[in-house]
């Protein structure tokens, strides 16, 4: 434990704030594990030899005000992650917090984050899990969240492959990506979204990582135990309980452990009264959805009965690496029946650790796919609706700016793509009956919806063998004697519920360099790849539409109905070879952004059911 | 939910509940992965030859690179169009890329593997005849020793059909060793073949098709 500098004065602290010197700092991390509306626990880590560090923090952007506090805690994961941990109490309900991190060098950059409120209100946070293995997915999801601004984020377990102190230490590094940038009186803010991590089957070995890299001291004895791998608390004066449970103490050696989690849940549950809705969350899932994973987890499985009779309502589930909605359901033997009323189970965690096969099938499923993602709950009145993200679409993924967040807890992203499970569609809307257990709001499932479906690969081809994979894409009939045409892939395979039929379409797209000239847009005819088309791959089939692209700007043009037909095949998983833009005669060139960039090529698509 | 049996053929079901013809050790040859042709006790092997088929299939390993035993696949075949890209997770020098089966045999393809270039999907039929329900009890319904690294898992395959919702490719388990239909995103496990395509006789008489690899 550090030595604190009582002596020192604000204005002196001030003074090595504002100075051009950097804390040897790192890997801001901030976590809730009690009552998030007037606590938090704010982690980080030395980066390279840091000296006394501390805190300033302040509820406004006038760092006069703010006060200084020292870790409580110094703690090491893995013999050599060591991390600062500052418990922050006291704070005031549903109010923003700006900070920095110092030391005897300086002070870092600045942050923010917000508590919970202390009464219901409408929200948006976001749950997942099994971010091991494949970093780049990781990083897609992370930088997600930075788009979406949840309240909080609700983690299942398994950050990474073998729960080492590099592992981790990288995981923390990417973390950082789901912080959003800000600017708040001319200066660089990054908003910090506080993080409820769960022990999956990867940290079984050193479970006490949520408390040794994230600080969470579930017992408030300021030690690190097996006792703070589970935990529960509330947040909006009772509107939602978030139990976070261990699978990890079931026959690990820790009998008594689990045996004491198991009697404090069913106690809480129990007795959490004033409490509406009630969450789970936890790794191994009941009944995993992949055929390489035991037909049932025992140790969940504990919990199917206290959790139909004590009323959790959503449990979101891991370890699988794959997506699942479950009806609403209740036990039954060893299995779940459909009810109209009981537990909805969300899963099961692909935050980039690589993909399952979901091929376990069960009448009480109301879809399942494998594909990477987190999932999207929000808080709407006596409402809890519940999306999934898939990372794919990250590029059309717009991000909310800070005022968007402030003026609509509920806002969401543009472009966003989401799953559209069969039997639910777009947004999984649920209620609580009389009893307070789930059921599916009257009208789910149906109607109508539109999807954005981003381009996933693009090239240009020239004539004489030209080709380029750059941010723009372009189409020319003569390009210094060279004709180019681009060629696109929009992966709409799987991407529209079972069932659906496209009733219309838009291809949008945004011009980087207008044309005077015509320009065709017509369907490929074969397979390509972004690192070896030809020009004979960029060979014209049915045409879609011809369009002057005479301005800088992003169009969004309608679609016929032939078309409608071939987009209908492409999301059935047939024939798709995607587009060809071609000059209709022109060598006024054309060039648009592509899936290399934020604004890629697009089909918005109208689908009914 | 949209997981569901699939009838194989009789003559597939033959084979497949049948012991096998031969002891593994006479069936089955070891490849080196430049084609050599390897003694049973010898190894390392990327490639086992099925003397009774003909065919040869690509072996899985622990290391994380183009035929790591945990990769999954989305189905995917770029020839037709048809299926989903990229919807899987392979291993390159220990980091992880969006993959799929189309990526598996142009890889396996370039790489010559086992001295061979025409690397494809197994028919379901073809991933049966490695069925072997004398595997010990928890073990995937396989020849282990020569497979050390098969899982107890779907394995794609190249069946296909209009399904109800769209494109479904088949999926060989050899935890069970049945067959079912899947949406292409599902990420399916993949055991790679080459050889004399068609279907068998009754009987699943061998094919005398002889190995011969090039260098």
């Amino acid at each position: 434990m550090r030595t604190p500098l009582p002596a020192l004065s604000l204005s002196l602290l001030l003074a090595l704030a504002a100075s051009p010197a950097q804390a040897a700092t790192q890997y801001i991390r901030l976590s809730w594990d009690s009552d998030p509306a007037t606590a938090a626990v704010l982690g980080f880590s030395p980066s390279g030899t840091s000296t006394n560090p501390y805190a300033l923090y302040g509820t406004s952007t006038d760092e006069s005000a703010w006060v200084r506090a020292n870790p409580d805690a110094q703690r090491t994961f893995a013999s050599s992650l060591t991390s600062h941990f500052l418990r922050l109490k006291n704070l005031s309900p549903d109010t923003a917090y700006y900070f920095r991190v110092c030391d005897d060098a300086g002070c870092g950059q600045r942050y923010w984050f917000k508590t919970a409120a202390a009464s219901a209100k409408d929200q948006t946070f976001v749950a997942g899990g099994d971010s091991r293995t494949n970093t780049a997915n990781r990083q897609q999801g992370n930088r997600l969240v930075a788009k979406v601004r949840p309240e909080f984020v609700l983690f299942g377990g398994d950050l990474t492959a073998n729960n080492t102190a590099s592992e981790m230490s990288a995981w923390l590094a990417d973390w950082a990506l789901s912080f959003s940038s800000d600017t708040i009186n001319g200066l660089a803010y990054q908003r910090v979204y506080p993080i409820v991590p769960t022990v999956g089957n990867h940290e079984d070995y050193n479970q006490q990582f949520v408390c040794t890299v994230f600080g969470v001291d579930a017992d408030g004895n300021g030690q690190c135990s097996n006792r703070d791998t589970y935990n529960a608390f509330s947040l909006g004066g009772g509107q939602l309980r978030i139990y976070t449970l261990n699978t990890e103490l079931a026959l690990s050696g820790y009998e008594a452990d689990w045996a004491a989690q198991n009697q404090w849940l069913s106690t809480d549950l129990a007795g959490a009264s004033g409490v509406s809705w009630r969450l789970a969350q936890y790794h191994k899932p009941m009944f995993p959805r992949t055929t390489t994973k035991p037909a049932i987890q025992d140790s969940s499985f504990t919990w199917i009965q206290d959790f139909y009779d004590h009323k959790l309502n959503l449990a979101v589930e891991s370890d699988s690496h794959l997506v699942k909605y479950t009806y609403p359901v209740q036990p039954s033997g060893q299995d779940y029946i459909k009810a109209t009323a009981g537990t909805v189970y969300l899963g099961e965690g692909a935050w980039g650790a690589p993909r399952r096969t979901a091929d376990r099938v069960s009448p009480w499923i109301a879809d399942q796919d494998s594909f990477d993602h987190f999932n999207v709950l929000q808080l709407s009145g006596s409402k809890l609706l519940v999306r999934t993200l898939r990372f794919d679409g990250e590029a059309s993924t717009g991000a909310l700016s800070r005022d968007e967040r402030a003026a609509n807890p509920l806002a969401l992203p543009t472009g966003m793509s989401l799953w559209i499970p069969a039997n639910v569609g777009e947004a999984y809307s649920l209620e609580r009956d009389a009893q307070g257990r789930t059921t599916v709001s009257a009208g789910s499932g149906g109607g109508t919806g539109t999807i954005t479906v981003a381009a996933s690969a693009d090239v240009t081809v020239g004539s004489q063998g030209r080709r380029t994979d750059t941010t723009s894409l372009a189409a020319d009939g003569s390009d210094a004697g060279e004709a180019l045409r681009g060629l696109v892939y929009f992966p709409l395979a799987g991407k529209l519920p079972a069932g659906a039929v496209i009733t219309g379409a838009k291809l949008r797209f945004k011009v980087s360099n207008y044309s005077k000239g015509s320009y065709g847009y017509y369907a490929a005819t074969s397979a390509w790849t972004e690192t070896g088309a030809t020009w004979a791959q960029a060979a014209t089939g049915a045409l879609w539409l011809q369009h002057t692209p005479s301005s800088k700007t992003t169009y969004t043009l309608s679609l016929s109905a032939s078309v409608l037909s071939q987009l209908q095949s492409w999301a059935e998983g047939t024939g798709n070879f995607g587009l060809v833009i071609k000059d209709e005669g022109t060598s006024d060139g054309l060039a648009i952004t592509s899936s290399e960039t934020s604004t890629a090529p697009a089909l918005v698509i109208d689908y009914s059911l | 939910m949209r997981g569901m049996s699939i009838a194989i053929p009789a003559s597939f079901l033959l084979l497949a509940c049948s012991p096998p013809p031969e002891s593994a050790s006479a069936r089955f040859q070891k490849l080196a992965a430049d084609g050599r042709v390897l003694e049973l006790a010898q190894g390392p092997w990327s490639c086992v030859h099925d003397q009774v088929s003909g065919l040869v299939w690509e072996t899985k390993h622990l290391n994380e690179d183009g035929h790591y035993h945990q990769a999954t696949y989305s189905w995917f075949e770029a020839q037709s169009g048809s299926g989903m890209p990229d919807g899987g997770d392979c291993a390159a020098d220990r980091d992880y890329y969006a993959c799929d089966t189309q990526d598996a045999v142009d890889a396996a393809r370039n790489e010559r593997l086992c001295g061979l270039g025409d690397w494809r999907l197994p028919k379901a039929d073809e991933l049966a005849s490695l069925l072997n329900r004398q595997a010990p009890p928890g073990e995937p319904l396989a020849h282990n020793a020569l497979f050390p690294h098969l899982l107890k898992a779907p394995y794609w395959t190249a069946d296909r059909r209009p399904g109800p919702h769209g494109l479904e490719a088949a999926v060989f388990h050899f935890g069970d060793g049945g067959t079912a239909w899947l949406p292409p995103s599902r990420a399916a496990r993949l055991l790679l073949v080459r050889g004399p395509r068609g279907d068998r006789d009754a009987g699943g008489a061998a094919h005398t098709a002889r190995l011969n690899p090039q260098p």
